[in-house]
């Protein structure tokens, strides 16, 4: 009888530790450019039926904030964040900055990173290491995380995804 | 003879207890292993006017008077949800009640399950508002194909949502 209990624990124990643990893997999350909300002022010029776009009537740059959503944990350890642009922008460079919010009023902030191509190309901006927030490092009582960019007109985030070593 | 098979049950019995204990343990450290957080920053939420409201790295904020924001819950691996506890974390520093949100799901057939809206207490600066039992839609219990939850939020001037969090054994 208390074999048989035990033999139980173990197996329900075994279960639970394969579930939390395939909770907190390291996962690669995507999001989709529309995703992204335009700053203020920036509603009139920004189209997100296909990512988001800083349409070409526009006649300056605009920001968008772009939501990192459904994170299982509150303890974050980024390994990689990429964006995928569109640039045909001839001078200006789209821009990102990452950032990550505490509970407790943390604020975490990547570098800035520029997207170099321009021209009516498709390529990635790349956060890894130190240009990632906190470095890369494990951040705990995380609640908010997000991605801030500068469209120039004719500029798109076209989506990005998020590389978590634990989440 | 019948003493070494007695020692190697007894050790048997030792190495089973031991992996029990082991698991008990697993169990201990994992409150909540079956069910699952989903962490969203205040800025996924939207509101209808866009000249109300702002973004910054600490969410979505209200910046001339009372806005009414809409806060999705996105991400879900199952139609099914069974919601155990949200929380939804703003700045509230100005005035008493300056921030009120209720949990919405809404399901195939159109039923709309609203939980008990929460208040913020005022002058407390950053602040959960936690949500249990009654308060989440159909008071925590299953709802199947629920195809849109949200929070409902009522955020006056100046105040911030910065964030929300669900939990679901079912996302």
């Amino acid at each position: 009888m208390r074999k048989t209990l035990v033999l139980l624990l173990l197996f329900v124990g075994l279960v639970c530790v394969g579930v939390s643990s395939g909770a907190y893997a390291n996962t690669d999350r995507n999001y989709s450019g529309s995703s992204c909300q335009p700053d203020k002022g920036a509603h009139a010029y920004i189209d997100l039926n296909n990512g988001a776009y800083n349409n070409p009537t526009s006649t300056s740059y605009k920001y968008v904030w772009c939501p990192v959503t459904a994170m299982q944990s509150s303890t974050v350890n980024f390994d990689e964040i990429r964006v995928a642009v569109y640039d045909s922008y001839p001078t200006g460079k789209v821009r990102c900055t990452a950032f990550s919010k505490t509970a407790g009023g943390t604020t975490y902030a990547s570098s800035a990173e520029d997207h170099d191509v321009s021209g009516g190309t498709f390529s990635y901006i790349t956060f890894t290491g130190s240009e990632l927030p906190n470095a890369g490092s494990t951040m705990y009582s995380v609640i908010s995380n997000s991605l801030y960019c500068r469209l120039y007109p004719d500029q798109a985030i076209v989506g990005f995804s998020v590389d978590t070593v634990y989440n | 003879m019948e003493e070494n098979t007695m020692n190697r049950t007894r050790s048997a019995k030792h190495v089973v207890a031991l992996m029990g204990f082991v698991a008990a343990i697993g169990i201990w450290l994992t409150p909540n292993a079956f069910a699952y957080d989903r962490y969203y920053t205040g800025q996924a939420c939207r509101s209808d006017n866009y000249s109300l409201y702002n973004f910054h790295s600490d969410g979505m904020t209200s910046v001339s008077e009372a806005i009414d924001a809409h806060c999705p819950i996105g991400g879900h691996q199952d139609l099914t949800v069974d919601w155990s506890e949200a929380v939804v974390w703003v700045s509230d520093t100005n005035s008493l009640y300056d921030a009120s949100c209720s949990m919405v799901t809404i399901t195939f057939t159109g039923t709309v399950h609203a939980g008990i809206a929460e208040s913020s207490s005022g002058n407390s600066g950053r602040q959960p508002l936690l949500f249990t039992g009654s308060e989440l839609p159909r008071s925590g219990t299953p709802i199947d194909n629920a195809i849109q939850s949200y929070f409902d939020c009522t955020i006056k001037a100046g105040i911030n949502i910065r964030g929300y969090r669900v939990s679901n054994s079912n996302l």
